[in-house]
């Protein structure tokens, strides 16, 4: 096995190239290698030491976060907090206090769980990835980017580097909510993301809804802006939900049958519009953190 | 001269009613204690075992050749290679060291290998090719009651046959199968003596039980195997039975070098028993005041592949079948059935468990069919000293506060009743998930009674030596500390009842003591204290007769207040006692479970408040409260360490820890998938310590283990059946249950 400590980006693309799978928190990889999952790859390069992949940074169009941001990071980052909530929101419920320390947006994204946080929220922001190969750049939708439960579009010799999101339209919000059986250390039975988009009238004029846990990638909830559009915040719950167990394709296992997926995730859906739609009206309510450690409790 | 005010002065705490701080408890806390997965030797060998993938299969042929040649391997063994008794068992030997012909559960131990280091014997485990024809398991208990696969039945016939009730109750309850998930996995290290014979120091609660079945399949003679107590993390009763004890020894002897093995993660869930899950058919009969006329119950518990200790699981859900109550007339019939699932053994609570979540959500029922407070039901039935236990008539002679635990309960104040908005006290956890308008609030109570040490007529003693020196007193004893601080109350009965401020406790092998007997059933403080007692106070009379004092202390030997031998010169003299200590004696149940079947008793009760998220199926525990019936509390933060902890694992009996079991096989073998409660998922916890001394342990002591998980899960349980106004029939409650009625 060889092991390699990419010094910039392109090493790491050139380690790519020659076969290497990339690691930085290594949270998936190591524990997917100890519980059996999948060997650890006979070759791995490094990133966690790229700087260019650690940054946070505003863009013509909005905010550029770079593949090795780690969830520790996301959640108490201020504009993420304040503009782009929902993200804060599923960061702040990734794994452990280690594993929030060391785990990347990047990794997250391309170990492509059904079941990942922080994947609904990037939906409903619509965030895209940039992938980079000794071949050149490209961006990827999330939808296009997620193929099935592990698997990406992405080529094996091209390397995730930084999520783009765009600006944010005024008088809107976002939330990510997650059903769990116990209060840490835990994976989604399911989750939902919410951005709402209100008119001056405090009527929704535009939101959308992505699903964790319920279907073979994260999905995007088709006709919820139809849906909601004209309609005031409390008076939608219900459609959502129904929509949504609709939209719905879960299976039965260890953690839950269908039925009661289907039947939970209407549930918090439409619990991710309500607060999606009262941050967007300009309440506080605080990324929900394990506050026993004391970071990301204000908004 | 030194007077008596001054020497009182000097002594130092750490005696009886006080809470020392554990002699082990700093360096838990720093990493230094010495675990069983710590233990090393020059030269040392790892282990590894091949596991059944099937259920159920016969062995056709085993080629050991591709992991002979792997380098580094030093040992490939089948069960061809034991030399004495192929089998082992606790309560019968019917469990194969290795599988011979057939493997009878998912996970059984097939071949162990020996290398130089802990993945090669791994890889060299996994390159054995094992050519397997794949039988149909059997793993639905109820078919394995009708082909009469079983271990034991249990009949318990007691009054009146054909009464019947003005108010009658029926009910089907189930309990999944719960696992000890002790941190420390199963861990030991095996050193051969160069003489034929072998030490063992591996993951136990009873080393001489361990000596006995080692000795057996070695077929060597006792004195060849010494088992040595080691550092456990935990148990749980997931060390009561062999796992790895033979298989290390076999290695050693076969290649002559100290021999490891640590378990990983999920092999430890299959290398270790697990809590029976059990079905149980209940009727209650009562008149129209509330007096329990008649209880039936049908109880069944899966044994999984092999006996373990089956029969007395079986036979404790039996005899607790009605619980805490007095009844005149008892129906019981029990089977413990044999099929091809997990094999099933003592896990804390030992069939109490189960049935209590059964006859405790009766109670409830019968409560609401006479529209009766359930406390007032409760109480019109409990229990007390001169009473006969309902199932067996056996006549309760040791105090049981059973009312007074009911009373205290009730009086403890209850949390404030605003549902929090900090989403750490919500269910739904730590996020957005659950708001405080979506919360109900339950509240629960159950009670619980268990026996105290070993039953059914078994010779139950423990032995511990005292000896005084110049460094104080020791005390030798082959009784394991599992973690519960077993060896700072020894060392608090020795001072107190020798007289010194400095004590001890030596863990000894099988060669140097005799047993301590197990560390389960409650019962280590009461026997081996008992024995502790018992030897440090023939030790004290001793010498004071030798040196004609009245008083002996850290000083001497005193007489009317004055010094007259001083310690440094008694201690040039050798000083010890050993005692051996039995609990008065039970027997064998008649044809109809009747007799003196229990040593002693114990009674707790629980009230838990839950918060439930209906609609989502989820729920916070907010807090449990307990009044527990402890005889003595020698070390106070000792007892509400075990309360506190088996409250924790009572909540998640409750709520989420079972084993999924499908065709035979365990599907959620890791920390992923088997949920524990983290330290967010605690309750807050208020416990009574109910002291009534009378009974035979040391000072008037119970054992105080297993009564804070017996009724805390069926309290649990009870308060989300009150928030929900769902039934309820089986733990642990799903979330699924809730939401999707």
């Amino acid at each position: 096995m060889s092991f390699m400590i990419a010094g910039s980006l392109e090493e790491a693309l050139t380690a790519l190239a020659a076969g290497a799978r990339p690691v930085a928190g290594g949270t998936d990889l190591v524990v997917g290698a100890r519980q059996g999952k999948a060997p650890l790859p006979t070759s791995l390069v490094a990133i966690d030491r790229l700087a260019e992949l650690t940054q946070i940074e505003p863009t013509d169009g909005g905010i550029r976060i770079g593949a090795s941001v780690t969830h520790a990071r996301l959640l108490t980052d201020p504009t993420i907090v304040s503009d782009y909530t929902a993200l804060a929101d599923a960061a702040a419920l990734v794994g452990s206090p280690s594993t929030r320390n060391v785990g990347t947006l990047g990794g997250n994204v391309m170990n492509a769980s059904p079941a990942m946080d922080t994947g609904a929220p990037l939906m409903v922001l619509g965030a895209v990835a940039e992938v980079q190969s000794e071949r050149g750049s490209r961006t990827v939708d999330l939808s296009d980017l997620w193929t099935g439960p592990g698997q990406t579009s992405a080529k094996v010799d091209e390397l995730c580097v930084a999520i783009d999101l765009p600006s944010r339209p005024a008088r809107s919000g976002s939330a990510y909510v997650r059903l769990e059986y116990r209060r840490a250390m835990e994976i989604a039975v399911v989750g939902a993301a919410a951005s709402v988009t209100l008119a001056d009238d405090g009527t929704i004029s535009d939101g959308s809804v992505a699903l964790s846990a319920v279907a073979p990638t994260i999905i995007e909830v088709d006709g919820v802006a139809e849906l909601m559009a004209g309609h005031l915040p409390d008076a939608v719950g219900a459609a959502i939900a129904a929509a949504v167990a609709e939209a719905a394709e879960p299976i039965s296992d260890l953690r839950a049958s269908d039925s009661y997926r289907r039947h939970t995730v209407g549930v918090m859906a439409a619990r991710a519009v309500d607060a999606a739609a009262r941050r967007a009206a300009g309440e506080e309510i605080s990324v929900p953190v394990n506050r026993a450690i004391g970071v990301g409790a204000s908004r | 001269m030194t007077t008596r005010t001054e020497r009182r002065v000097g002594r130092t705490g750490g005696l009886i009613g006080d809470s020392p701080l554990r002699p082990d408890g700093i360096p838990k806390l720093k990493g230094e204690f010495e675990y069983a997965q710590d233990l090393t030797a020059a030269e040392m060998l790892w282990g590894a075992t091949l596991r059944s993938p099937y259920a159920h299969a016969r062995i056709v042929s085993i080629d050991l050749a591709p992991a002979l040649a792997v380098g580094g391997v030093h040992a490939v063994l089948t069960a061809d290679d034991v030399p004495g008794r192929g089998t082992f068992g606790l309560e019968q030997p019917d469990q194969p060291v290795l599988a011979g012909d057939y493997v009878n559960y998912w996970g059984e131990p097939v071949v162990v290998v020996a290398a130089e280091d802990q993945d090669t014997a791994r890889r060299a485990a996994a390159a054995v090719v094992v050519e397997y024809e794949v039988l149909e398991p059997l793993v639905d208990p109820e078919e394995a009651d009708r082909r009469d696969e079983t271990f034991r039945r249990m009949k318990i016939r007691r009054g009146d046959q054909d009464i019947t009730g003005d108010v009658i109750v029926d009910g089907y309850y189930e309990v999944g199968m719960q696992d000890q998930a002790p941190l420390g996995t199963e861990a030991g290290l095996a050193i051969p003596d160069g003489h034929g014979g072998v030490d063992l120091y591996a993951t136990s609660q009873f080393v001489h039980v361990d000596h006995e079945q080692v000795v057996a399949s070695l077929g060597l003679t006792s004195d060849q195997v010494r088992s040595h107590p080691t550092g456990i993390g935990g148990a749980f009763g997931a060390r009561e039975d062999v796992n790895l004890h033979i298989h290390l020894c076999l290695l050693a002897l076969h290649t002559s070098k100290p021999v490891k093995m640590v378990y990983h993660r999920s092999e430890s869930f299959t290398g270790h028993v697990h809590r029976h899950p059990a079905r149980m058919w209940y009727r209650h009969h009562a008149d129209m005041d509330g007096n329990l006329l008649r209880v039936e119950a049908k109880v069944l518990v899966d044994g999984g592949a092999y006996a373990s200790t089956t029969g007395a699981v079986l036979a404790n859900a039996c005899y607790f079948a009605v619980g805490p109550y007095r009844c005149d007339s008892v129906t019981v019939d029990g089977v413990g059935t044999r099929t091809n699932n997990p094999p099933c053994g003592a896990m804390r609570g030992f069939g109490a468990v189960q049935v209590c979540f059964a006859h405790e959500t009766q109670m409830d029922r019968l409560a609401a069919a006479l529209d009766m407070d359930s406390l007032d039901l409760r109480r019109r039935n409990a229990l007390a000293t001169g009473d006969a236990i309902p199932t067996t008539g056996q006549i309760i002679e040791t105090p049981l506060p059973m009312t007074e635990v009911i009373d205290s309960l009730v009086a403890m104040p209850m949390p404030d009743a605003t549902i929090s908005d900090s989403p750490l006290s919500l269910p739904g956890g730590t996020g957005l998930t659950t708001e405080p308008t979506d919360v109900s609030r339950g509240v629960g109570y159950a009670l619980g009674i268990k026996n105290l040490g070993f039953s059914e007529g078994f010779d139950d003693y423990a032995q511990a030596r005292v000896r005084l020196t110049a460094e104080g007193a020791t005390v030798e004893t082959a009784a394991i500390e599992v973690g519960q601080g077993l060896v700072t109350v020894l060392a608090q009965i020795a001072r107190s009842a020798l007289g010194v401020s400095r004590a001890t406790v030596r863990n000894v092998d099988t060669s140097m003591i005799d047993s301590a007997g197990s560390t389960s059933a409650s019962r280590q403080t009461q026997l081996s204290g008992g024995a502790t007692l018992e030897a440090s106070t023939r030790l004290r009379a001793r010498i004071l007769h030798a040196y004609n004092g009245d008083d002996l202390d850290d000083d001497g030997v005193w007489s009317e207040g004055r010094l007259v031998t001083p310690m440094a010169e008694i201690t040039e003299g050798s000083w010890e006692e050993t005692a051996t200590f039995r609990h008065p004696a039970t027997t064998e149940p008649d044809e109809n479970g009747q007799g003196v079947i229990h040593a002693d008793f114990a009674v707790a009760g629980h009230r838990a408040v839950v918060d439930v998220d209906p609609e989502l199926g989820l729920v916070r525990v907010v807090r449990v409260d307990t009044a527990q019936d402890v005889g003595k509390a020698l070390n106070p933060q000792s007892v509400r360490g075990q309360i506190e902890g088996g409250i924790m694992q009572g909540v998640g009996l409750a709520i989420m820890e079972e084993l999924i079991v499908e065709d035979g096989i365990i599907r959620n073998p890791n920390f992923t998938d088997y949920l524990l409660p983290t330290i967010l998922d605690a309750p807050e916890v208020e416990a009574l310590l109910i002291e009534k001394e009378g009974s035979w342990g040391p000072y008037g002591a119970k054992g105080v283990g297993e009564p804070p998980i017996i009724s805390s899960a069926a309290a649990v349980a009870a308060a989300i059946r009150d928030a929900t106004g769902r039934p309820i029939d089986r733990i642990p409650v799903r979330p699924q249950d809730i939401a999707l009625l």
